[in-house]
This record gives C-alpha cells, structure tokens and sequence, in this order.
C-alpha cells in the first residue's frame, strides 16, 4: 500500500534490492495497491484461500485477519516486544496471540497559526485542552470581527477515515469510546462519549469550526490551511509538515510562511490527552506456501537497518524504539511526532468487525454532522442521529452474535 | 481530437468488462494528449452517494493511491458541485491547475473524470473545457457499458447458482442436511460473507436453533432455547425482507422471513459484514427466492421427519417399536465393538398387569402403561433407546454403559415408578410395581438374540423370586 504518495514503489523496491542481496535465493514480487481497494482485494484472496506471501495490514485489520484465520501468529518466533514502541506493538496483539510485527506508526497532530494565536493573545497553553481552546476559538472570532478573514477551526466532514481519527480525541480525552464491555456493547451513549461529542458539536454551534470547511475534502481542506490565511487550526498526521513545511518538498509554501505555523499535540480533557495512533504492520498469510521466506523478509523489514532507511524515506516513525530519524529538523516538533504515538496515542478497538463498525461510525457522524449544520445547531436532533447510530452497531454487535 | 475520442470508445468497446485495464489505458491517452499531469476517475456507487477512486494515472505512471478514501456527493466539495450542477469545474487552490468532469449516461450520474497539473501547477487551459466535456460524455458511457455487462453477468450466475441449488435441495429428506446446504450455498456459491438461519420450534413458536457458516466454511450450531435477542425476534415478525443498517451502512446485512404459506418457520439473514461488499436489491430478492424454495423443503423434511417417526413409533406409549428396538440394538452391537465400548440392556416387564387390567379395565391399564414410559424416559439419557417389547414388556438399550452403570439406572426406574400413584378412570388411586433383568454386552451374551433372551431369562427370575426388583443375568445362575 502507498506510504508516501506514489513514490513509495521506489522506496519499497530499495528495501527489496537490499534483502534480495543477502537473500539472493528468495525472490520477491511486489504488488502495490490503493488503499481503497486492498481491502477488498485482500479478503477476496483469503476467501480463496489465496494471497500473499507477506501483507502489509492498516493496524485497524488486524483483529479482523487474526479472526478469520488469515494470517499466522507470531508468538512462537521468539520476537522481543522491548524492540518496539509500547503502543505500536499493542496494536499487533488482539485474542491472546501475536498477529503481526509493527513497521511503521504516525499520530494525528495539531496544526496552528503562531500569528493568529499571537494577536489574539492566546499562548500554547490555550490549546493545550478542549476546555481552553473554546476560550482560545472564541478569542479569534473576536480577532476576526476586527481583522483577518480567519475561522479558528478547519474540520472537514467528507468521509474519510480522518473524520473518525480526529473526532476520537474529543471522546477519549472525555474518558468515552466507541465499543465497551469486552466490545460487545456499542459505547456512544454513554456518558462520558456523548460529553466527549458535545464538547466538538459546540465548536460547531459557536462558528469555531469553519463551516465551509466541513463541506470540502480533507485535501482542500489542508491546501487552504496551509496557502491561505483561512484558519487558525488543523488536526492532521505528519504528511503536511513534509510537504508544506519542508524546504525540500516542491510544495513548500517559503520560510516566511512556515514559520508562522506551530505543530503540537492534541488537546486533552479530563480523563487524559488522546489522538489516534494507526500505521502499518507486517504479517504473514495462512495460506502462504513460503512461510519461511516470509518471515525471514519480515525479520529483515523490521531490522535496525531497513527500518532506518524505510522510515525516513517515508517520513514516517520507526516501529522500532532503538532507531531514531529525523521527522522534523525542529527538536521541539520531533519530540510532538514521537509523543504523539508513543506517549498519547491510542487505537481503536480490537474488534472482528471493526471495519464495518467505522464505516457507521463515519458516515454517520457526517451526516449527524451535516444535519446539525442544517438545523441551525440543534443539539437534540444531532443526539437522535448518535442514537442511531449507536443501534446500527448494536445490529452489526448482534448480528456477529460472538 | 477525433483520433484520440475513436481511442477511447475503441478501447471501452473492447475491454471484455475489465474496467481497471481499459481506465489505465485510456486515462493514459488523456495524460499524452493534453500534457496533463495526473488524469483520475471516481465512480459513484449504487445509492449515487458516495464517490469512489477508481483508477489514477500520473505522468510517472500508474499512481497507486493518494490517501483519498469516499467522497460525500450531497455536501459542497468540488466533486459535489460538478456532478449536481452537471457541468466542468474548474478548481483547488491558486493557480487553478484541477478541472472536474461529470460523467453522466442517460441522464445517470456515472462519476467524476479528474485532470490536473498538480506537479507542475500549471493552469488548465479552458480553451480545452470544450474537447474535455466530450472526452467526459465518452467515459462515462463507456463506464455505463461495463458496469451494465457486469451487473447482466452477475445476475446470469446467481440465477444459474440458484437454479443448481435448487437441484440440490431435492436430493435429501434430511432436515439438516437440507439446512446446511441452503445457508452454505449462501456462502460457498453466491459469495457471501456469512449466513445463518433461526428456526423456529413447530410446537413451541419459538426460536429453537440457530445454524450459521462463513466463508471459512465451518458450520455452528447453537441451542437457542435459552432465549434469543429481541433484534432477531422481532425480524422474525417482520412481513417482507429488507436491509438491517440502512441509514448509516452501505446494505451489509439482508434478512428474509422464512414463510411456509402463512406458517412462520424461521429467519434467514445473509451479511457482507467482513468484505464490507453493499448488498443490492437484487441480492435481497435472491435471497427471497431461496427462502421461498427453504420454506418448502424444510416443511416437507419436517412432515417425512414426522411419518418417518410414526412408523418407528408406538402410538400408545411414545416408545420406539419391536422393529425399531432390533434394527438399533444391531448397530449399537456393532458401534461397541467397533470401539470397544461397553452396551447393556434392561427388561422391563409390569407386575400382575393382567390383574390390574381385570380390576381396574383396559383403559386403567393404558394409563399406567404410558405412565411408565414416561417415567423411564424421565430417567435415560437422549442417546438411550427405550422401546415397547411387547404386551406391557419394555425393553431398553444403554450404549457406553457397563452392567454396574445400567443396574443403577434400572434401580432408578424401579424407585420412580414405585412411588408413583396412578389415577384410574374411576378416581382410585393405585400403586404398581416391575420386574427387571440386566445383561451386559459383551460379557453376558455376544450374539444379539441371546442378549435378548437372557435379559429374559433374568427378569423371570425376579417374577419367580417375589417381583419388584432388577437383577443381572450373571446373579441369577440357579435357573
């Protein structure tokens, strides 16, 4: 699957030259596909007993392939869980078993304006929480009335995965989730969750999440935030820094401008501060007829090494925690990457189904989210819709029936 | 211009349905002929909500994605607009370097044809809007060709599937071999996820067991007489099928009543739950068909389950028959032998029931007898099989049971019906008691007569040695 655009082939084809080199008896054919289509593909292989050898699997597919018996466990195979990042190598575990090694995590992060946080005397420690960022939101609206065209929050409300990733920081921090007791039950009504909910629909209600664009897709979305002086915040994973913020990228927006933007962590709420943590790992197909080799392939791609090389050509954090790359020249921003999974990310629940769970869980906090822009904030209604919502995962939890 | 359109449809009418080669080809003669840098399609799916990338060709190649997941049509990003308004956008960012394209058949809204120069930034030319707007109109009718060949061939297998399927129900009288191939086939020949079936007890009304197979392929039954959730009771009462998460889901899960005329027999729900693959109304009404096609087999297994039962059982007690009783105690001889088990056998016969007859009447008698079969099926296992000898003599088979074992069974039988007080037809309450002799396979007797005839032998001894009580053949050596 890509990891940096459409350069990652060259990038995962270095890595396979490289093994092929002390492994020149094993042979290696890649097959790259969209992220929108792996899954699909990859399943239709398992039904038929099929696949590859080696899978690179998104962290959120491993409970559903451990499940249903695709991919081998890896407790046997004497791997030390001290080599890796705490939250990362988690992710790898679901069911009792060991399904498959980390290669690479990436958190979600804040993005903001140093300018605009500077007029509208706001310091770091405004948003450090949900509860001071309101305060901070509020301040630049009261900034705009008198000056830039600004709207504090850019928060795009298409579809995509990122809707569900951003939207979890709020409900962690409150103590909620999606899924609870042993993820049999949904967990949106809750009230911990539907406080975590709130607390984001009422930067909605007070105009300090931009309107505009929670109708544009999440790459308008960040290209206005970064060239445009729009909005004052963006929750985001590290891919913008590298393209927008980084002289080498062709897309660099100039050091003027650069410097004006400020990277740190999510804010928190009282029980804690979360943003989700995701990235890939590595695992080995049941139906893999090369076992041996696949491992051995497996081994080499998270070694010192190749996870140096890897990582920083995809500018992604090293599952490994004794290699270390630069993912930002600023220490400061370095330490926000790292953080950002080690320390306060977290993932989504372990579950067989979970897959189909998101997809409910996506679409209908955008259309929760859509209506509730229609009917000027209306918090009642938006509520119903969660209820909805929290039901429809109710039948998928009672359907599955386990 | 005309070259390059002749490509196209050219290339679409060719395809043989594979849409992924003929977009790669195709947007790649886009990228040649208007020096862009990225050409990309978006295919909305069946609800017309939500837009999907289908195939992105840069100037470097085929790209292999670029983090874009669904895109939302009813909301205002520039897709959105595009395909509502029906008309070219051009947009994202300074320079204006994107243009968007409808892509419509009929008046069907197909997808979204995407050109940029997002690497070099370079401006789209609108003296090109003209030519692209029937580059556009192509695309989509070509797209519109190749889904419709696919949705025809799609239903021509399923159909053809349902036709084999059919076929195959009529092969077993089996209930649940029926069953099984129904929900497998759901699985193993229309490609399902997973299947399961609730049926309902005839007698009871309620959900007796629950049969379900995904595509690993391993069937699981559970008992569901303990109780099932509300969400499936209440499906069971629904009066058509439908979709279960319709509002938020993409249609991943589809039930179907199982109906026989009027007759509620169970509840059959099919589900894309792991490959996330929508369901369509085409789906449902397969589904639809095989459940109809269900309800009658399942019906007419259940009416042979019940004759076949008739003729193995006797209509006064509820017991197996004289014929059933030799036709198991052979295969249960040989199932011992086979593993090396141990198989007793018990001869019941009720004490001076001829008298209790003469005073009490016949009808006194029968009351009696089908008390006493209920009470030794109160205290058999299911896997026992008790059976009507003859006259009031009942004869029970105990696989997996030594002499030990099926003495303290018999002296079980002898407690529970000599404490029992039967009501006679005239109000009067009576006490009865019974004889019994125990053999033991294989050491009392190898061949299945003798068996029989010893078990015999022993219980004579108890009539002759004061009734009212079991004794083993070996004990009684003096006759």
């Amino acid at each position: 699957m890509p990891n940096a655009g459409f350069e990652s082939r060259h990038v995962i084809e270095q890595e396979i030259s490289h093994f092929r080199r002390t492994h020149p008896d094993i042979e290696v054919n890649l097959e790259i596909l969209p992220w929108s289509q792996a899954w699909f593909k990859l399943i239709q292989a398992i039904k038929e007993k099929n696949g590859p050898d080696i899978i690179q699997v998104g962290t959120t597919w491993i409970a559903t392939l451990g499940y249903l018996g695709a991919i081998k466990r890896l407790e046997n195979r004497n791997i030390k869980p001290g080599l890796f990042h705490h939250t990362l190598f988690e992710q790898c575990q679901c069911f009792g078993h060991l399904w498959s090694l980390p290669w690479f995590g990436e958190g979600r992060v804040l993005y903001y304006r140093k300018d605009f946080l500077e007029a509208a005397h706001c310091t770091t420690a405004h948003i450090e929480s949900w509860a001071a960022m309101k305060e901070c939101c509020a301040k630049l609206k009261r900034l705009h009335a008198h000056g830039p065209d600004i709207a504090p929050f850019a928060f795009s409300n298409q579809k995509e995965q990122g809707l569900i990733q951003d939207l979890s920081s709020w409900i962690w921090s409150q103590g909620g989730d999606f899924l609870a007791t042993h993820n049999k039950r949904p967990w949106l009504e809750s009230a911990e969750t539907k406080e975590g909910i709130s607390s984001f629909a009422d930067l909605i209600a007070t105009k300090s999440i931009s309107r505009l664009s929670l109708e544009q897709n999440a790459g308008e979305v960040t290209e206005k935030f970064f060239q445009n002086d729009s909005y004052a915040f963006l929750m985001a994973s590290s891919w913008p820094h590298h393209v927008y913020l980084n002289p080498a990228s062709k897309r660099y927006i100039g050091a003027k401008n650069a410097q004006r933007f400020g990277i740190t962590l999510i804010p928190g709420g009282p029980a804690g501060r979360y943003n989700f943590a995701g990235g890939s790992a590595l695992a080995i197909s049941n139906f893999s007829h090369h076992a041996t080799e696949a491992y051995q392939l497996l081994e080499y791609l998270t070694d010192k090494e190749s996870q140096q090389r890897y990582c920083s050509n995809i500018n992604m954090l090293p599952a490994r925690n004794d290699v270390s790359i630069k993912l930002s020249p600023s220490p400061d921003i370095q330490a926000v990457f790292e953080q950002s999974i080690i320390n306060h990310g977290r993932s989504f629940p372990a579950h067989p189904l979970w897959g189909s769970i998101e997809q409910i869980i996506v679409s209908g906090f955008a259309q929760s989210i859509h209506d509730f822009m229609k009917s000027n904030c209306d918090k009642e209604l938006f509520f119903k819709n969660i209820a909805e919502i929290n039901s429809e995962i109710d039948y998928i939890l009672t359907i599955f029936g386990e | 211009m005309k070259d390059l359109l002749h490509s196209i449809s050219g290339n679409f009418l060719y395809s043989n349905g594979d849409i992924d080669k003929v977009l790669s080809v195709n947007l790649s003669l886009l990228i040649q002929h208007f020096k862009f840098d990225r050409a990309a399609v978006f295919l909305l799916d069946d609800k017309q909500i939500n837009l999907t990338p289908q195939k992105i060709v840069t100037v470097y190649g085929e790209m292999e994605g670029e983090g874009e997941n669904l895109f939302h049509v009813s909301r205002g990003s520039t897709f959105s607009v595009a395909l509502n308004q029906g008309k070219p956008v051009i947009c994202a960012g300074k320079p204006e370097y994107s243009i968007c394209l409808p892509m419509t058949a009929n008046k069907t809204k197909i997808g979204i044809l995407r050109l940029d120069n997002i690497f070099s930034q370079r401006r789209i030319k609108s003296s090109d809007t003209k030519d692209l707007i029937a580059v556009a109109e192509l695309f989509g009718f070509g797209i519109n060709g190749i889904q419709t060949h696919q949705h025809l061939h799609h239903q021509v297998t399923k159909l053809t599937t349902l036709s084999h399927i059919g076929q195959a129900f009529a092969s077993t009288l089996k209930l649940s071999e029926i069953l099984e191939s129904a929900i497998g086939s759901l699985v193993k020949d229309l490609g399902y996820d997973r299947a399961q079936l609730f049926l309902l007890d005839e007698t009871t009304k309620v959900v007796s067991e629950n049969i379900s197979i995904d595509f690993r392929g391993t069937f699981r039954t559970v008992d569901m007489t303990g109780g099932v959730s509300p969400l499936i009771e209440s499906l069971m009462y629904e009066t058509k099928p439908s979709f279960l998460t319709r509002k938020f889901s993409t249609n991943l899960i589809g039930y179907v009543p199982i109906k026989y005329k009027s007759k509620r027999t169970g509840l059959l729900i099919v589900d894309n739950l792991f490959t996330r693959q929508p369901m369509t109304d085409y789906d449902l009404a397969f589904i639809s068909i095989l459940s109809d096609q269900l309800a009658t087999v399942i019906e007419n297994a259940r009416l042979f389950e019940r004759v076949e039962k008739l003729s193995i059982t006797d209509s006064l007690t509820g017991l197996f028959n004289h014929q059933y009783f030799y036709e198991r105690l052979d295969e249960e001889i040989t199932r011992a032998n086979r593993f090396t088990n141990p198989l007793s056998l018990i001869m019941l016969d009720i004490d001076l029931f001829k008298n209790f007859n003469d005073t009490f009447g016949h009808q006194s008698g029968d009351i009696v007898l089908t008390t006493v079969s209920k009470i030794i099926q109160k205290n058999i296992r299911s896997i026992d099989i008790a059976a009507r000898y003859g006259g009031e003599e009942i004869v029970i088979i105990l696989p997996e049971t030594d002499l030990n074992g099926a003495l303290r069974i018999a002296e079980r039988i002898l407690y529970n019906i000599t404490t029992q007080e039967f009501k006679m037809t005239n109000d009067q309450l009576a006490h009865i008691t019974v004889s019994m002799g125990v053999v033991s396979y294989p050491h009392d007797a190898i061949e299945k007569s003798d068996l029989v005839h010893k078990a015999d032998v022993a219980l004579y001894w108890v009539k002759h040695h004061g009734r009212n009580a079991a004794k083993a053949f070996r004990e009684c050596k003096e006759l």
